[in-house]
């Protein structure tokens, strides 16, 4: 719960950060930007047009300079500015030199953003080599990116499992990897991720959600006996205004009786249990499909 | 409009769609034989839908071809896909070829695939057109789920989604090979419609007699759906629009007229005008409503951004 209240207030905070750092860029800018990297909240366009004032107009301290030039040449990239790009990399090579690693990095991410990939590749098998920095993790999460780029599934997935034997609690790249075993639609190997992150993060009720998910997706009564499980402590960790593992438990109730003939009374308990907290949702969202829903949900106490 | 069938056409009387299985035994697009009564009853329940045999076998409305760009440009860096859904009917005066009409779409998902979600979509859109389908009098099997469209998160993958073969193999399982369309935006050529020189659309059929439904092969292109305008009973530029008018719009493929493309190319789309507004901010997919009830999957406020 924690957690999702948590992220909940992030979010509401944002629009007020938001406002206060466009209204006064000297004063509230930074700050804003370092509330967007904690909660992790991408926002790349506040980034270069709120970091670009306070660089041109120098109002920053030389301590955190380097940093957001970085975060800039970044996010620039993500907005296909290469120009700005450039002008940043150029900045910080004069600062850290042609050797830095770091900047090469960002050198091969522009290469990137210019569609040029086989100078990409050889600046992160540059650092790479073996004299260099072999474990590099930035330069061998690039060549993952090429990969994915390039649509190198299978490559990318080789590549990822053994960055993931060196950098084993990087939950990013976990979700990754699921998200690339999910796509081909393998979800034997997407649920094995998914077991990694929640061992990483057990409040995380997303996690849950997804895991039950992916385990309702292989289907069969012992899968999503254990999805009906997974969406509970989904709901657990989050509230009961959580519609959508609601509706999983409802599902999974639905999938399982189609073996058998009657609901069981805990079955049938489960069903107006959820049923209920699921109009309640919506009617508290004054949602226009509550009667829809009402219906819907009508169907599954049905007997055979 | 009798209840005897075209004299021209096959000795076999009109059907219903009940046992299409049985479409890999017929040619091009008419099916099995049906009993008398069954005949009749078809016939009778056709009627009370407004047909169009000018515009095309199959159509999509331009407001169906912009709502699925929408969708796509919410979330370019992942793929999407969602449900096609229209009005489809036999005409017996044209040996019972098979009309598809699509017009609207409802956008399913943006992140990975869920069984879970699909089969809740289903439950809900199936319901709701159901009522739909009530309230007019109306045979369900005439107004439904047409097909899928998708989009990958690539925009120079012009495979076919996964997903969506998965969804479709179920609708032609369910209905007929001749009644299920598969829909893919191009996103390269997203940037052509816009500027009215092309529509970012292909299309997919099963190929009538044989293949597999589940196997991306078996889906072969079409080059004969065409997007039309719709007439002047659309709920165009209008801030609310209720359930009633937008049935009225929903089931009248009469108004439907085609496109002028000899002229205007793709002007018509008026892609460029509608995208201007931002609608995409506004179009809600079904993961967006599971996590937010508020955010209605029918997506009627879009219709304020439609400018006729």
């Amino acid at each position: 719960i924690l957690q999702f209240r948590s992220k909940i207030m992030a979010l509401s905070q944002l629009e007020e950060k938001r406002t206060d750092a466009f209204k006064d860029v000297r004063k509230n800018g930074w700050s804003y930007l370092l509330f967007l990297e904690q909660e992790s909240l991408h926002k790349p366009r506040d980034v270069v047009q709120i970091g670009r004032e306070l660089l041109d107009k120098n109002w920053i301290a030389t301590s955190n300079k380097w940093r957001l030039l970085e975060r800039l040449t970044i996010c620039s990239l993500e907005l296909d500015d290469v120009t700005l790009a450039a002008e940043c990399i150029k900045q910080l090579t004069s600062k850290f030199g042609r050797d830095s690693n770091r900047v090469r990095v960002l050198r091969g991410m522009f290469y990137e953003g210019k569609n040029d990939f086989t100078k990409a590749n050889a600046e992160y098998d540059f650092i790479l080599a073996p004299k260099n920095d072999p474990n590099h993790m930035m330069a061998l999460k690039r060549k993952i990116a090429l990969c994915i780029t390039q649509r190198q599934s299978v490559d990318a997935i080789k590549l990822l499992c053994e960055y993931l034997k060196l950098y084993g609690s990087d939950r990013e790249a976990w979700k990754q990897l699921f998200m690339l075993y999910a796509q081909i639609h393998n979800y034997e190997l997407a649920k094995f991720c998914l077991e990694e992150l929640i061992t990483i993060n057990h409040n995380d009720y997303v996690l849950f959600q997804t895991y039950a998910e992916t385990l309702y997706n292989l289907g069969g009564d012992q899968h999503v006996t254990n999805a009906l499980k997974y969406f509970s402590q989904a709901l657990l960790l989050s509230s009961d205004s959580n519609t959508r593992s609601l509706w999983g438990i409802m599902m999974c109730v639905r999938a399982l009786r189609e073996n058998k003939k009657a609901l069981q009374s805990e079955q049938k308990e489960l069903i107006r249990n959820c049923s209920q907290k699921i109009v309640q949702k919506y009617a508290d969202s004054k949602s226009k499909l509550v009667d829809n829903v009402k219906n819907v949900l009508m169907t599954f106490l049905d007997d055979e | 409009m009798s209840a005897d069938p075209n004299p021209d056409a096959s000795s076999q009387p009109t059907t219903d769609d009940v046992n299409d299985e049985a479409s890999s035994k017929s040619n091009n697009n008419t099916d099995q034989p049906n009993t008398q009564t069954e005949q009749k009853s078809a016939n009778d329940v056709e009627c009370k839908l407004n047909k169009n045999t000018q515009c095309g076998q199959r159509t999509c409305t331009v407001y169906a071809h912009n709502k699925m760009i929408c969708h796509a440009l919410k979330h370019l860096s992942g793929s999407v896909f969602g449900l096609l859904i229209g009005t489809t009917y036999k005409d017996p005066r044209s040996s019972n070829t098979t009309y598809c009409h699509v017009m609207d779409v409802i956008p399913l998902q943006h992140t990975v695939f869920s069984a879970m979600v699909i089969e809740v979509a289903f439950l809900q859109i199936e319901e709701w057109l159901s009522a739909l389908c009530k309230a007019h009098n109306i045979s369900g099997k005439h107004a439904r789920v047409l097909g899928v469209y998708f989009a990958n998160n690539h925009g120079e993958d012009v495979n076919k989604n996964t997903s969506a073969i998965i969804i479709a193999s179920q609708l032609v399982a369910r209905y007929s090979r001749a009644s299920v369309l598969m829909c893919q935006i191009v996103s390269d050529r997203i940037d052509m419609a816009y500027k009215g020189e092309d529509c970012a659309l292909d299309w997919y059929m099963m190929s009538p007699k044989s293949g597999d439904a589940e196997n991306k092969k078996s889906w072969r292109d079409i080059d004969d759906v065409f997007v039309v305008q719709s007439g002047d009973n659309a709920p165009s530029g209008k801030n609310i629009v209720t359930q009633t008018q937008y049935e009225d719009w929903f089931l009248d493929a009469a108004q439907l007229q085609s496109l002028d493309v000899a002229k205007q190319r793709f002007n018509e789309l008026r892609l460029q005008a509608f995208l201007e507004q931002k609608p995409e901010q506004q179009l809600y997919d079904f993961d967006d409503h599971l996590d937010d009830p508020s955010k209605d999957w029918r997506n009627f406020h879009l219709w304020q951004y439609v400018k006729q």
